[in-house]
């Protein structure tokens, strides 16, 4: 056989593709022929040359991008097409892209210096205008009533094992309607999507939507129907030429009695007295039990089942709705609120308090040498329409700012359990997907998934299990230049765990000891951690018992929030 | 790594995902998207393709996914959404050169390398530069079928699922991707890949007439 025909299995016996007939074939050959050994190392080269290509780095925005598409049906505007120079993947992002906490103007300050980094900062830029939009039409809600599709239930809805209905007024066909109908969360930040099971029940023409155990009480959601995109029985038309949203739930946890026995003053806040501490859970309505009293360190109940971890959901579906919601009328508000008051016996006047989650005594014991900040510091409340709820113990210093400046987060998050504390013994990571938190006093590690510009995503926390002379892991690959692989706790945390290294990535920076501040909330946990060696801002993180958090940049004074000064 | 467990893993998500679970589809949306984003990025060149076609096939394979059997192969599913997304651009920008190599001039620059791939070197005398440069003048089913088989590291059958083709097919099309890699590298470098290139080729040069 000449060289011409044993070619083509040369490339197969480099494949390991041969039978071994065709190996001894191949073997032979080779043994007499110089050429065709030379071929067969010209294949090894070039095999070994592609595969030593260097593997490139998503850029940040592209999970942000593709959720947008997809929870809009179309690809997301193609901005880096036209607005400037291609972002380079495999190098590390610039240090602008790793400072976490910037507010807005912030980010247009920086960005305007270098063109690429404008790029990125784009998304963020419109995310933020996205999220006005949707509060915005939050607010406009009541006013009109959508006619193709409507909720049936019409009072508030508080009990999530209850099926929801979605009636048509026009024949549409099941299937599409079961397709093309989502349910997104929208309470709290960026809007995304819940897992919901759908059935439509053909006489009624409506749509039976099934809650699922994700699903909170208390919390806001919007059926989200792409009624442009549902069929009809009869002729070829379609549901609505619009896309129409129902919304339901409560509004921000705020309890609105629906059902009260006693006629108590609506507004009227009643803080319990501070020396007789009395279980709250006693006075809390059934749903609403199952988000109360966080006892630190519970793990979040929205993430306590092993794919939450994977759900980095919040990804940003915010930008998407304006155009879509803004020219849709959405329903009246048909829920805002949980806390029906009737089951409970001692339900009497507490129940009834409409703006103040009733503050407990502060029994909890926090770990750490806590720092009681004399009240004079408490900044003025900046928020004048919504009235700033009275609580046992008032956050101050850098997370009181925040509180007060930002009602969604009071209310997601209620009063102060305890005074903050400080964290002493703790470091940091950032990662491509996230951020990495270790607490030494608790020897607890708190991960953060969420790019590097996302202002929200889901924590969770483990046990650091990690103790001085552990074996090393074995490495899953090379870090890209520029990039780390984690060690000590958070590597063995990363190495064990594939969903928080598929999360997370790789890690910007080696890891860095740092000080912090923590406060326990009734519906979650504050952190405060100091300014990084590195370079950036002081951070807060608001983390919420359902497993969400949220990021602000401390503005308080010069040197942040906590004791840790 | 991909143990049964995480295979079986996979199985789940994708059932889920099937059932339109969004939490489902961001887990394998974190498992591939590196992988997708590689594979695109290899095939095109540039990172702003890259970012397109990746948002593209994971949208395509969100509302595809709810038509797919229980039996998926995740993986090879992924890569041919965004093959055909690929393709289907190349052929828009009719780039698809159907011409023999041999009508090319010996321009390297003809598809300059990506600004972001850092030229190293390996140890070897290719570059980073060079190779995508070889790899941007191939044929584009002849560049699919090597960065599959030799930067993805997948088997003659997962390209033939991917690329639509038997597993014969398969081995004949990366035999003759083989032999276009070395003559354009040849053609442009003047050695063939992996050999020193002060070394005499001109035989080199006359076999391959």
């Amino acid at each position: 056989m000449d060289c011409k025909h044993i070619r083509p299995l040369i490339s197969a016996y480099y494949d390991g593709e041969v039978n071994d007939h065709e190996r001894a074939l191949v073997e032979r050959h080779l043994a007499l022929c110089e050429q065709c050994r030379r071929t067969l190392a010209e294949y090894r080269a070039t095999g070994s040359s592609i595969r030593a290509l260097p593997v490139p780095v998503p850029p940040a925005g592209l999970r942000r991008d593709v959720w947008r598409a997809i929870q809009t049906g179309r690809p997301a505007v193609p901005s880096r097409r036209t607005s400037g120079p291609a972002p380079h993947n495999v190098v590390a992002l610039p240090r602008t892209q790793q400072d976490t906490g910037r507010s807005l103007r912030h980010i247009i300050a920086t960005s305007i210096g270098t063109g690429a980094s404008w790029v990125r900062a784009l998304p963020a830029a419109v995310l933020i205008g996205g999220l006005l939009l949707v509060m915005a039409v939050l607010f406009l809600r009541g006013t009109q009533v959508q006619a193709a599709a409507e909720l049936v239930e019409k009072g508030p809805i508080s009990d999530y094992n209850q099926p929801i209905h979605v009636r048509f007024n026009k024949q549409v066909i099941g299937d599409d309607a079961i397709k093309r109908t989502s349910v997104l969360r929208t309470d709290g930040g960026t809007p995304y999507t819940v897992p919901v099971t759908a059935t439509f029940q053909r006489p009624d023409n409506q749509l039976v939507l099934h809650p699922q155990p994700a699903w909170v009480p208390g919390a806001t959601y919007q059926v989200s129907i792409d009624a442009p995109r549902i069929g009809l029985i009869a002729g070829n038309g379609t549901l609505d030429t619009k896309p129409i949203t129902l919304t339901f739930g409560a509004l921000a946890y705020t309890p609105t009695p629906t059902n009260t026995p006693t006629s108590t003053p609506t507004f009227t806040p009643v803080p319990r007295p501070t020396n007789t501490p009395q279980p709250r859970v006693t006075e809390m309505p059934g749903p609403e039990n199952t988000r109360s009293v966080p006892l630190e360190p519970t793990p979040s109940p929205a993430l306590s089942t092993p794919p939450a971890i994977l759900t980095p959901a919040p990804l940003p579906s915010t930008t998407q709705l304006p155009p879509e919601v803004t020219g849709t009328p959405t329903t009246p508000v048909t829920g805002t609120g949980t806390a029906t008051a009737t089951a409970t016996p001692t339900a009497g006047a507490t129940a009834t308090t409409t703006h103040t989650p009733v503050p407990e005594p502060t029994a909890e014991p926090t770990g750490t040498p806590t720092a009681t900040i004399p009240p004079g510091k408490t900044p003025a409340p900046r928020v004048s329409v919504t009235p700033t709820p009275p609580c046992t113990i008032m956050p101050v210093r850098g997370f009181g700012k925040v509180w007060q400046e930002h009602p969604d987060v009071r209310a997601r998050v209620g009063c102060p359990k305890a005074p903050e504390g400080a964290i002493t013994l703790a470091a940091h990571q950032r990662f491509q997907g996230g951020y990495m938190f270790w607490r030494g006093d608790t020897r607890t590690i708190y991960v953060f998934i969420g790019g590097p510009d996302d202002q929200y995503g889901v924590w969770k926390q483990y046990p650091d299990t990690w103790q001085e002379g552990d074996p090393t892991p074995v490495p899953v690959g090379t870090p890209p230049a520029g990039y780390y692989e984690p060690v000590r706790g958070f590597g063995k945390l990363w190495h064990s765990d594939e969903s928080i290294r598929l999360a997370l990535g790789w890690a910007l920076e080696p890891e860095w000891n740092v000080t912090g501040a923590w406060q326990n909330f009734e519906h979650g946990q504050a952190l405060w951690v100091a300014a990084p060696v590195t370079g950036g801002q002081p951070t807060i993180y608001f983390m919420y018992s359902d497993g969400m958090w949220e990021r602000f940049r401390d503005t308080f004074g010069s040197g942040g929030s906590g004791s840790g000064e | 790594m991909e143990g049964l467990a995480v295979v079986l893993d996979e199985k789940s998500w994708v059932a889920r995902a099937q059932e339109g679970d969004a939490a489902a589809f961001e887990a394998i949306y974190n498992r591939y998207e590196r992988r997708v984003y590689a594979f695109i990025y290899r095939l095109m060149g540039n990172s702003e393709d890259a970012y397109d076609l990746t948002q593209d096939t994971f949208v395509k394979a969100y509302t595809a996914l709810s038509r797919t059997t229980p039996d998926l192969n995740l993986s090879a599913w992924l890569h041919r959404i965004a093959a055909n997304a690929c393709m289907d651009v190349l052929r828009r920008r009719r780039l698809i050169r159907w011409l023999p190599w041999e009508t090319f001039d010996t321009n390297p620059a003809l598809e300059p390398p990506a600004p972001d791939d850092p030229a190293g070197e390996y140890g070897q005398t290719e570059t980073v530069g060079e190779v995508q440069a070889v790899l941007g003048r191939l044929t584009p089913k002849h560049r699919m079928a090597l960065v599959l088989k030799e930067y993805q590291g997948m088997s003659c059958d997962e390209i033939g699922q991917v690329m639509g083709l038997s597993r014969s097919a398969v081995k004949s099309l990366l035999f003759r991707a083989r032999e276009e890699f070395r003559q354009v590298y040849l053609s442009i470098y003047g050695h063939p890949p992996g050999a020193e290139p002060d070394c005499d080729h001109s035989e080199e040069m006359k076999r391959n007439r």
